[in-house]
């Protein structure tokens, strides 16, 4: 199959993804749920709820409304989140908050490949030696540990007992010091860009890098275990194969072996586990942003919860699933491209 | 010979018998297990629908019964495919289809206990000669080859430490959960509003109150109120009880003596009767039968008496001395003098609503263990009862399966869980199993589809659909054997998952809202508390960790000792 | 004796090729193209080829293991094209086959005695104590013994799972089995040894055999008669040794393909120009011309049919006959192979 052939065929089967999506959260809003509460909030008045159940079709049949729910999410209208005090559309909270959980995201994801790769590498290359052991163990933990826990035991060490010993530590929660540095104004909303390119104050970026360290890790080291194991797995099987023994023979050192040829196949499947990973972050930052007080979509989420404000789940649960399969399509992009054989599949 | 020749038709008989005894009861079964399935369902649709109906404990323990069915039946098929293969031919019904309704229903419905009952009563056939002759030799020789392959296995795993590690860890949770109402003080949900935050190791306020004296202050004078000064108050007094407890717990709970408590002193003295009487003793003979003395001081009003195990009768004396800074004893000092059969002590201290971590955890390991487990094993049969059949029989259900899936896999699976749960509307560990059911079928579908996809191609199958094997036969008994491994392995490694995605959500705040145990809740009640109370969050989380690595350890170690490579030996 | 066993009639297979955006069918692998087949009761029919050329193809479409696109398959004078279901499995009796690889034949989680016995259980033959005698005296007669029923295909060499395939081919007494290369993966020693069981075997049960192999030695050891495939069709059908009488082309080209070990030999091997064109696209004409030799117009613009030069020596050549391949060539190699094979 050609590439263009490829790419077009991946776009035609994520459309039905998508229509899938989207009725799975409007069956569970509209069908299991009540979807009245998606629009009415406490402040709604009473007089107003009949001509909001009209002029949303809420007494038409099921599948007039089903149209009338696609229709107003291209339109942008996601309906009314109560969770941030004022009523809010969820759209408008959404383009807010979701920067700070990307930013998040995206230094987790860094952490995770700048420490994996290399650990797989060398839990493979010492197969079976105390390295790869402790290597092996260290990445199930990662995998077994609750993430929510491993950031309140993070706290607990690194920032409330080492200021009990009065030693320097990490901020306990919150993107900056608000105290120290006042309100700023988000332009691109990545506080990391906004402090050195628009508010020239390095400080502000400093403490910036200072309050992510703690959430960034906590998040990244589930990532970190699966990019670990499968590297070290990649690794392994492509060391067994015949060109790498050619290579072997032919005089080369270990190092280049392992680097220059060993390295660019196994990091194929590694790939694709990244790709497929910066889903689960998302997933993850619900629990981190929740501990380390972090003003993104996840602890917006989990405090819509509290609230059982369903039209912020709903948006969220509707967001998180379009950039999974964003997510998805890229690492299938990626795919195809590296191996070429996955195209005929 | 010539007499087993002569019976071979009798035994045809038996043997019909025999089968047709086992269809009724796999029938009556069925029945019975849907009947409970389905009023069960009611029971816990009507819970969300708000209907509160008074249901019995055991009713709501329908998915660990599934459970064990499942587990029972898959053995008892295996044991008993020779027998039914042998005979079914003969009611014109296909063995296989028997297997297929047995797991659809066994995954919901709650037979185990006629399984049982069925094993039993063929273990008794097998004295009956007749019957031992048809088959019971035979289904010894079957047998034979499978066992040796089974200690083979066994023999990789006991060389792969890790998995040894692993399998114990499971073993121990397990049997965690399996003993906690022996193994724990408290109830899970039980609130001691006393002992709100305790650090680990300390004693409890709350104290069974078995026994209550009071000591009416008659000695003092009210009027003697000139300002503060101290005071002293003595009580001595004698007591003849019969005790039948050997560990005693003694202490003062409650000390109602004015206003500002200074000290206060109490000698606890405990004689045995069994030598003599008390009343003829000395002073010297007293002591020497003296079995324990305690002597409390201060604040920490509790000792610990322990009685060797002796039942018979004992006196104690108890003198009690209050130190206080006051202007008036108040007119009644009450003491309460209680005592325990175990010590009430928090090894890992209490929570923010006075809750025994300890006792809580072990509660814990039931619930948590119940989600992990139901969720895979229903989210497995399921996935698999799909994912096979879209992968055999392909076409326009293999698109269309693959399609659900695709929708399935758009969403993290937290996320789509978190939207379930928030649609039902109901916040319960039920409703965290069943989202989580629904979040997960579709790996195993996958899963499955794939595998059964290659083997189908494989050149066995090809020979025996031309040795006239039906489709059934091929799925059941070539393709599904053949494909389980990475499925057990994926399922193994997913109760850890589960489990700490189930945590996850409860930790949000989707569990029931009082204080059922469950080690994700228990962390979100202790995040609050993280800087005062870090016992609250550190051992449910310990918990949590050990138990998933157990299930991860054993996962990643099988996966290798399953691989075929290996196992050709 | 003369009776036909096995005749198919314009037998096609072609899969279906699929590409695009949409998957749509964009071409198809002509794999068995326009096959009229006839063997006769107790005879062994060799079927030679290069691989690809559709012999696998071949004989499991006559076994209806895969469906046919075209064509008709009589077995007994019998239609079987459209059997279903029962009717088909009752034809199954009596046609079976053995595979290429015992080793993936064989259900490795099945012991020896349920793979063999399976036929029986699922076609009622036999259950039970019934079945396993019956599996017991197929493993004899295959030199295997009581110590083997138990056992699972792992532990055993290649030789004994290939008897074992053997055996549990003529469990269900079949007539007509199909030897889908079966001593292509088993070194020459159990080679020779399994070809002489079979040959046994035939003689014991009375068996039709369709021969398929790639090993022209092997076949001409076999085989009563012999059909030679090129591109999904029969381009020579002949009864005789084909080392001593080829009239097609690309048979002689096969022939002196095959190494003779001998030092004085001097004839020269046909080297054939050029890849096997692809069964997507096969050349209209005689579909050997692009590497043929002797290849004329003629060839390019009419397809040559397969056509009776006496005596049952059906060739699909315009030239057939014509054509000199060298008399002492062939000659030659006859006698090298004589020398060497006997």
């Amino acid at each position: 199959m050609k590439l263009r052939d490829f790419v077009l065929r991946r776009i035609i089967l994520a459309i039905p993804v998508i229509f899938g999506v989207l009725t799975i959260t409007w069956f569970l809003s509209y069908v299991v749920g009540d979807p009245l509460a998606m629009y009415v909030t406490e402040r709604t008045p009473d007089a107003a709820i009949p001509g909001i159940i009209r002029a949303r079709g809420l007494d038409a049949p099921l599948v007039v409304q089903y149209f009338l729910y696609l229709t107003a999410l291209f339109q942008g209208d996601w309906g009314v989140s109560t969770t941030t005090g004022a009523d809010q559309p969820v759209l408008t909270v959404l383009a807010r908050l979701f920067p700070a959980t990307i930013e998040l995201s995206i230094v987790a994801m860094s952490i995770a490949i700048v420490l994996g790769i290399p650990l797989g590498i060398i839990s493979a290359t010492r197969k079976d030696k105390a390295a790869d052991h402790v290597t092996r163990v260290f990445a199930l933990i990662g995998v077994s540990m609750p993430i929510f826990w491993f950031g309140l035991m993070l706290k607990y060490v690194l920032f409330y007992q080492l200021s009990v010993w009065d030693l320097p530590h990490l901020p306990g929660g919150d993107r900056y010091n608000f105290r120290a540095f006042g309100s700023w104004q988000p332009t691109t909303g990545f506080l990391l860009i906004d402090s050195l390119l628009f508010e020239h104050n390095p400080a502000l970026f400093l403490d910036a890098v200072v309050h992510l360290i703690m959430p960034a890790f906590c998040l990244g080291y589930i990532t970190l275990a699966i990019i670990t194991r499968m590297m070290r797995s990649s690794m392994l099987e492509v060391i067994k194969e015949d060109y790498i023994t050619l290579a072997k023979s032919k005089g080369l050192s270990e190092r280049v072996v392992i680097y220059k040829h060993a390295l660019r196949n196994a990091l194929i499947p590694t790939v694709t586990v990244i790709g497929l990973a910066f889903g689960g972050l998302i997933t993850g930052a619900v629990l981190t942003e929740t501990i380390f007080n972090w003003p993104g979509l996840g602890r917006w989420a989990t405090n819509s919860i509290l609230n059982s404000d369903i039209a912020a789940i709903n948006g969220f649960t509707l967001l998180v699933a379009f950039i999974f399969v964003i997510a998805n399509f890229i690492v299938d992009m990626i795919y195809g491209v590296l191996d070429p054989r996955i195209r005929f599949g | 010979m010539e007499t087993d020749v002569q019976n071979n038709n009798g035994n045809e008989t038996i043997a019909k018998l025999l089968s047709l005894i086992q269809i009724i009861f796999v029938m009556a079964s069925l029945l019975f297990g849907g009947i409970i399935v389905l009023g069960n369902m009611a029971y816990t649709i009507q819970g969300w629908m708000g209907v509160s109906l008074e249901v019995p404990a055991f009713v709501s323990e329908w998915i660990l019964q599934s459970l064990i069915i499942l587990v029972l039946s898959f053995f008892l098929i295996r044991a008993n495919q020779g027998v039914m293969e042998r005979v079914s031919d003969a009611f014109g019904t296909s063995f296989y289809l028997y297997v297929f309704l047995t797991v659809v229903y066994a995954t919901l419905g709650t037979i185990g206990l006629i399984f049982m009952i069925l094993i039993v009563f063929q273990l008794l056939l097998i004295f009956i000669p007749g019957v031992r002759y048809y088959w019971f030799e035979e289904f010894v020789e079957d047998t034979k080859p499978r066992i040796k392959e089974t200690r083979f296995t066994l023999h990789l795993i006991r060389k792969s430490p890790l998995v040894v590690v692993g399998i114990l860890l499971i073993s121990f949770m397990v049997m965690v959960a399996i003993t906690a109402p022996w193994t724990t003080t408290y109830a899970g949900t039980t609130m001691v509003f006393d002992d709100v935050r305790l650090p680990p190791g300390s004693s409890s306020n709350d104290i069974k109150q078995n026994y209550e004296y009071l000591f009416e202050d008659t000695t003092l004078n009210p009027d003697i109120m000139p300002d503060y000064y101290y005071q002293q108050l003595t009580i001595t007094q004698k007591y003849l009880e019969t005790v039948e407890i050997p560990k005693l717990f003694i202490g003062v709970s409650e000390l109602e003596t004015g206003v500002d408590v200074v000290s206060v002193n109490i000698t606890f003295r405990i004689y045995s009767l069994n030598v003599t009487d008390y009343e003829d003793m000395t002073v010297s003979q007293r002591q020497s039968y003296l079995y324990a003395n305690a002597s409390v001081v201060d604040e920490s009003l509790l000792q610990y008496i322990e009685l060797p195990d002796e039942t018979g009768g004992y006196v104690w004396e108890l003198q009690f001395t209050a130190s206080q800074k006051t202007n008036a004893w108040s007119v009644n000092t009450r003491v309460v003098i209680s005592y325990f059969s175990i010590f009430p002590v928090h090894i890992w201290g209490t929570d923010s609503y006075g809750g025994d971590i300890y006792s809580r955890i072990i509660w814990g390991a039931q619930e948590d263990l119940k989600i992990a487990l139901s969720v895979v094993m229903v989210a497995l049969s399921f996935g698999a009862i799909i994912g096979a059949a879209s992968g055999y029989y392909g076409g326009k259900l293999d698109e269309l399966v693959m399609r659900i899936t695709d929708i399935f896999f758009a969403f993290p699976g937290l996320v789509l869980a978190m939207a379930i749960v928030m649609a039902i509307g109901v916040r319960s560990l039920e409703t965290i199993s069943i989202a989580l059911m629904i979040t997960w079928w579709p790996t195993y579908a996958r899963l499955v589809r794939g595998q059964v996809l290659s083997e189908r191609e494989k050149l066995y199958i090809e020979a025996a659909r031309s040795s006239g094997a039906s489709d059934s036969r091929i799925l059941f008994s070539h393709i599904l054997p053949n494909t389980i491994q990475p499925v057990i392995v994926q399922a193994t490694m997913d109760i850890g998952s589960v489990l700490l995605v189930a945590a996850g959500l409860a930790f949000i705040g989707f569990g029931p809202p009082v204080g059922t145990a469950e080690w994700g809740m228990m962390i979100a009640r202790g995040q609050n508390y993280i800087l005062s109370a870090p016992w609250m969050t550190l051992y449910p989380g310990l918990a949590i960790l050990v138990t998933a690595l157990s299930f991860n350890l054993v996962g990643d170690g099988i996966r290798d000792i399953l691989d075929p490579k290996l196992r050709r030996r | 004796m003369s009776e036909l066993l096995i005749r198919t009639e314009d037998l096609k297979k072609h899969f279906p090729l699929t590409g695009g955006v949409f998957r749509k069918v964009i071409g198809k692998v002509h794999a068995v193209d326009g096959v009229n087949l006839e063997i006769k009761k107790g005879e062994t029919l060799g079927v030679v080829g290069e691989s690809g050329c559709g012999k696998t193809t071949l004989g499991r479409t006559i076994l209806r293991l895969m469906e046919p696109t075209s064509g008709k398959i009589y077995f007994d004078e019998e239609d079987i094209t459209e059997l279903k279901g029962r009717a088909l499995r009752k034809v199954r009796f009596n046609m079976q086959i053995v595979f290429q690889d015992p080793m993936a034949s064989l259900d490795p989680r099945v012991t020896i005695k349920n793979s063999i016995g399976e036929p029986l259980v699922v076609n009622g033959v036999a259950k039970g104590r019934k079945m396993r005698d019956m599996v017991l005296s197929l493993l004899e007669k295959v030199g295997l013994t009581e110590a083997h029923l138990n056992r699972f295909p792992h532990e055993f060499s290649g030789g004994q799972r290939q008897r074992i395939c053997i055996a549990r081919a003529l469990a269900l007494n079949p007539k007509f089995v199909v030897m889908d290369e079966p001593t292509s993966s088993t070194d020459v020693s159990v080679q020779a040894q399994t070809l002489n069981l079979m040959k046994d075997l035939q003689e014991e049960f009375d068996l039709t055999y369709m021969f398929i192999s790639h090993n022209l030695s092997v076949v001409k050891h076999m085989s009563d008669s012999l059909a030679v495939m090129y591109l999904g069709k029969i381009v020579e059908k002949t009864p005789y040794d084909i080392f001593r009488k080829s009239l097609h082309p690309y048979t002689f080209a096969l022939v002196s393909a095959v190494p003779i070990p001998d030092p004085e030999f001097s004839g020269r091997a046909v080297i054939l120009a050029g890849e096997v064109p692809s069964p997507i696209n096969p050349p209209p004409g005689c579909r050997f011309y692009p590497r043929c030799i002797f290849a004329q117009n003629v060839c390019k613009m009419e397809e040559p049919p397969l056509r009776d030069v006496g005596g049952g020596h059906l060739v699909a050549c315009h030239f057939a006959g014509e054509l000199d391949f060298g008399a002492s060539a062939q000659q030659e190699y006859a006698d090298s192979f004589g020398d060497s094979i006997a």
